[in-house]
């Protein structure tokens, strides 16, 4: 399924309901894209400079020429070589920018996708959903006494959400969101700072076939001790159901979010493992 | 030279085993061309999880113990674990 470059430019979302192996290629696209919006710009300030070169001659010509109509056609120049000079370091800077500023987004789901791939069912269809713009929206605003003029928002922006089923039947269905706290204050000297914090959750749940794993609620205790995660990763919630199993972790560094989610996977499933085996011994 | 009704017996998976299913090792990123024998159980790619098939009974309270002492994947729990792909596309109602 070829991906709509342009429609993702504008609407920032990746959206798709295909088997993993699309999702890579689209992902592959995407990158493609974004290489291709990067050179877009590049040659829009390239022309901007040529603009700004034509306009530097039109003032030249305006200052220098002697006939009245050799002025007129300087300032002329002039004037819309450095408008589109403007204009075009202004698209230059616009054109696909979400790509570029989103890119650890995308490759993210890539590595994801990829980790996923080796005990995915391939025929199962995987539902995605990657916000490549920023989509926060407002939690909370209020008064942050601690400062003068003290303000302080929350925001948050739910940018991934996949859902899918491995081979053994058990489905999964992940989200993540970037929790946003932006400080504003005026300090002593009257100048106003903003001062900006995020973290990152990952919500995980696997719902299980149970004639495979039995009752998953004697596994609990043993998730909770046994569970490893990245230096920056802390565990937020732990549920074991009779059927299916919820983890949540909150990641403080981007950079730890595929380790903690691959590292999150591979926790639970040892727990389900050990639930598999023992339900096989039963039999 | 393999035959042409062979298929991989071995175990493969990141997060669980299951039959790898090819029908031919040549080329193949699990075994390396037939050259491991349980890519499952030797895969060194689990960070953090040095000791993923392993299950100590005070880790585990509850389960391991429970289930008469250590937990320790043996190559027959691994064949146990290994289904053939039409089980894992059974009933999915119950989850």
């Amino acid at each position: 399924m070829a991906i709509d470059a342009e429609k993702l430019r504008t609407t920032g979302v990746y959206e798709a309901q295909a088997p993993l192996e699309s999702v890579l290629a689209d992902i592959a696209e995407i990158d493609k894209a974004e290489r291709q919006y990067a050179q877009v710009r590049k040659a829009k300030v390239r022309h901007g400079f040529l603009s700004l070169g034509i306009g530097v001659l039109g003032i030249l010509l305006a200052v220098f020429a002697e006939a009245g109509a050799l002025v007129l056609v300087g300032v002329l120049m002039a004037l819309s070589g450095v408008a589109c000079a403007v204009i075009l370091w202004v698209a230059a800077y616009r054109y696909g920018r979400n790509l570029t500023t989103y890119r650890w987004r995308f490759e993210l789901l890539g590595r994801l996708a990829e980790s996923l791939q080796q005990d995915g069912d391939p025929k199962a269809p995987v539902k995605v959903s990657l916000g490549l713009k920023d989509r926060a929206r407002l939690l909370k605003e209020e008064i942050w006494p601690a400062r003068p003029r003290g303000k302080q928002r929350f925001s948050e922006d739910d940018w991934l959400s996949i859902q899918g089923r491995f081979l053994d039947g058990a489905e999964f269905s992940e989200t993540v969101y970037e929790l946003i706290r932006r400080r504003t204050y005026v300090n002593p000297r009257g100048k106003s700072k903003t001062k900006y914090r995020s973290r990152h959750f990952i919500g995980l749940r696997l719902a299980c076939p149970q004639e495979l794993y039995g009752d998953l609620r004697p596994l609990e205790e043993g998730l909770k001790k046994n569970l490893r995660l990245p230096a920056s990763a802390t565990v937020r919630g732990v549920k074991v159901g009779e059927k299916a199993v919820f983890l949540k972790v909150r990641v403080a560094e981007a950079a730890e979010l595929i380790q903690a989610n691959v590292m999150m996977l591979l926790g639970l499933y040892r727990a389900l493992n050990l639930a598999r085996q023992m339900q096989g011994r039963q039999k | 030279m393999t035959p042409s009704d062979w298929t991989c017996p071995r175990r493969i998976g990141f997060l669980f085993p299951h039959p790898c299913g090819r029908t031919s090792p040549v080329g193949c990123p699990d075994c390396q061309n037939g050259q491991v024998q349980d890519p499952y159980a030797q895969r060194k790619d689990r960070g953090g999880y040095d000791n993923y098939g392993d299950y100590d009974p005070a880790d585990w309270p509850g389960t391991v113990a429970a289930s008469g002492g250590a937990m320790d994947f043996t190559e027959a729990d691994g064949e146990n674990l290994v289904k053939p792909q039409e089980e894992f596309e059974g009933d999915l109602t119950e989850s």
